[in-house]
């Protein structure tokens, strides 16, 4: 450095003032998981819209035609049984609902992209996923630095592509050492727990009554 | 699970170091500079695990920063910029007025371009090598000496900046 460049060093480091607060880990943590949830929370949205629109009219047509009747009793069966296992949750068996519709149609995409979720929270995250046509498992890890119900890390990892209806397996942060298990994540895993029972008879029902609509439609 | 070292120690130990140097970036925006950090290390945050590993995490933080601001310039910077450039204000309160050497610094910064700034803050301010800032801003050594140079230049014109360096006493 020439005799300048070291007098602006010098200034520069006394002048640039401190910064008038701190930034803490919440808001850092929290805000990347609501801009992450955001940017992927209204493409999905809008293609499960999609999806439930024409898995209705489906099955509508599918109780229409008589023989394929017993199908859409089948699917709505299962959604009953989610909800009546979670009666305390009430919200839960809403998040859970759409699973059927998406899992049973993706198929048709082919294979599935799994999205980035670490970060967000767990109800976030699942929703994606299950957007995605994608089956969730939830693991808790202990991380004191991570609030409780945030997604520390999943399996398969972002950008692998996967068979529709694919298990992904996240961890969640459960707070500090002996927390109590926070209503964050339980919700998650009440939904998830009834989740494959009622994703697992609903498949093939629903496919068969989205088969019989689709070209109907 | 292994426990990846701790995320919000790191937010600690470098959010005072990176606003600072954001402060210098952002032309002295504390708004900007904070929404500049807080992206940077929610970056950070979304690779934890592999960047906790790395040899410098926080030169990495650094650099997800630096080549954050030079991508969002495109956008939010423009009219930062455009107004910064005003020049007759500049020229005159330095000749008439007791300028404060931080309101001169941050008028002078107003002056330099996205990537003059980005040298400077990390050349003068962070004093990393030619060759780091180099590789930290994606190009080349003789970019960064060219950079610098005008940079420099631009900032000697300043009056009040000039005026506060001759005053500065630290040097030989």
């Amino acid at each position: 450095m020439n005799a300048d460049e070291q007098r602006l060093a010098d200034l520069l480091k006394r002048v640039v003032p401190e910064p008038p607060r701190q930034l803490t880990y919440e808001e850092i943590t929290v805000r990347t998981a609501e801009r992450t949830v955001k940017s992927w929370l209204l493409p999905s949205l809008a293609a499960a819209s999609v999806l439930v629109i024409g898995g209705t009219v489906g099955a509508v047509a599918a109780t229409r035609s008589g023989p394929a009747g017993p199908g859409a009793p089948a699917a709505y069966q299962g959604t009953s049984r989610a909800g009546s296992a979670t009666p305390a949750a009430r919200p839960t068996p809403t998040g859970c609902q759409p699973m059927p519709e998406p899992t049973s149609s993706a198929p048709a995409g082919g294979s599935v992209t799994v999205p980035g979720i670490v970060g967000q929270r767990a109800i976030a995250a699942e929703q994606v996923l299950q957007t995605a046509g994608l089956t969730v498992t939830i693991k808790q890890a202990v991380s004191p630095a991570v609030p409780a119900g945030i997604v520390l890390s999943q399996s398969p990892a972002t950008g692998t592509h996967v068979a529709p209806g694919a298990t992904i397996t996240l961890t969640i942060a459960s707070g500090s050492a002996g927390a109590k298990p926070t209503s964050v994540p339980t919700p998650a895993s009440t939904c998830l727990t009834t989740a494959p029972p009622a994703g697992a008879p609903t498949p093939s029902p629903t496919t068969t009554a989205a088969g019989g609509g689709a070209p109907r439609v | 699970m292994p426990e990846p070292p701790d995320f919000a120690d790191f937010v600690r130990r470098q959010s005072t170091a990176m606003l600072r140097a954001a402060w210098l970036l952002t032309g002295g925006d504390w708004a900007l500079a904070e929404d500049l950090v807080q992206t940077a290390l929610g970056e950070v945050w979304r690779r934890w695990e592999r960047v906790a590993a790395m040899e410098s995490a926080e030169g990495y933080a650094h650099k997800v920063m630096v080549n954050t601001f030079l991508r969002w310039r495109g956008r939010r910077w423009t009219g930062e910029i455009a107004s910064a450039a005003l020049p007759e204000p500049a020229a005159d309160s330095g000749a008439f007025r007791q300028v404060d050497t931080r309101e001169s610094l941050r008028q002078a910064l107003g002056e330099l371009t996205a990537r003059q700034r980005a040298v400077i803050t990390l050349r003068y301010f962070e004093d990393r090598t030619e060759t780091d800032t180099a590789r930290i801003m994606g190009c080349s050594v003789g970019t960064v000496k060219s950079q610098a140079a005008k940079a420099l230049t631009r900032l000697r014109h300043v009056p009040g900046l000039m005026d506060v360096q001759r005053a500065g006493g630290t040097h030989p």
